[in-house]
């Protein structure tokens, strides 16, 4: 998965120095919708033909929304301890 | 707008792979995989290029840097304890399904890359779920939570589809907080993701 990573880096680094090109940004910003779309309707045909998943599609679902909510509880009690003690006392950052 | 389009990819590719259409016949061994290449390029390109996320890391001070760093160590916590209650996922996967933050394009494929499209279903569901979640909730957070609260829940969603709404109840100074939390999420997720999994 590193080579995942170099690639984003690079991306970061040219998309940095083409900033102020914005044509060329304006159609990688298109190109990534895409293959955003492109690899989202791959992953749907995969699990549509995978049987294991389709019949345990309830299943996998209550899993994911356990996992949200338990996510979502730990960041925002979290968050609530850091607003109480660190962010409410001068609202002006 | 964006999340329906991608749901309906999503739903469309579920449909066509359940009647049987699938893509064996190109006999590469994961056609997706070179896609995912792509994307990671663009998405690159896309966070190098917004002036946003520049002039945001510039402004940071010490406290604004602790809400990225809060909404990892509760999400990992969480989900890390939630696991204990789930069957078939372990620690490990639970913690790298939660470490989408909300980005459910990209984690889900990565992880059902690096392991298999269960997860990636699961990663899917459950990154999508967090931001409706915080789209629809997000006055009530602020209610009984604080104006972080929303920042939290919203991960690395607070920097674009659920910052329209944080903005409105927690105000203006919370934006920029929001858009900088969202921004180092955003870039964190595939490390993180990686790095978890180092530990298998």
């Amino acid at each position: 998965m590193i080579e995942i990573l170099i690639i984003m880096f690079s991306g970061i680094i040219l998309g940095y120095i083409f900033r102020r090109r914005r044509s060329i940004i304006t159609i990688a910003d298109k190109l990534a919708g895409w293959s955003i779309y492109l690899l989202l309707f791959l992953l749907g045909l995969s699990i549509g033909n995978n049987e294991m998943i389709i019949n345990n599609f309830a299943q996998i679902g209550f899993n994911s929304i356990l996992l949200t909510i338990s996510g979502i509880t730990g960041s925002v009690l979290l968050s609530f301890i850091a607003y109480k003690f660190f962010f409410k006392k001068d609202e002006t950052l | 707008m964006g999340s329906l389009i991608i749901v309906l990819f999503f739903s469309v590719g579920l449909i066509a792979g359940i009647y049987g259409i699938s893509l064996n016949f190109l006999q590469i061994n994961d056609p997706s995989i070179y896609a995912l290449y792509l994307l990671m390029f663009l998405v690159g390109i896309g966070i190098g290029a917004d002036s946003n996320v520049w002039g945001t890391l510039k402004k940071m001070n010490l406290k604004i840097l602790v809400v990225p760093f809060i909404v990892i160590a509760g999400t990992l916590s969480g989900t890390y304890i939630c696991s204990f209650f789930l069957e078939d996922v372990g620690a490990l996967d639970s913690m790298a399904i939660g470490s989408g933050f909300g980005y459910y394009s990209l984690s889900s494929i990565i992880i059902s890359k690096m392991r298999n499209d269960t997860l990636g279903v699961m990663a899917l569901l459950a990154n999508i779920s967090r931001e409706i979640f915080t789209l629809l909730a997000t006055p009530l957070l602020v209610r009984y939570f604080g104006k972080l609260a929303p920042i939290a829940s919203g991960g690395a969603t607070s920097m674009d589809t659920t910052l329209p709404v944080i903005a409105k109840y927690s105000g203006k100074d919370y934006a920029v907080i929001s858009v900088f939390s969202g921004v180092v999420l955003t870039i964190l997720v595939p490390f993180i993701i990686a790095l978890i999994y180092r530990f298998i």
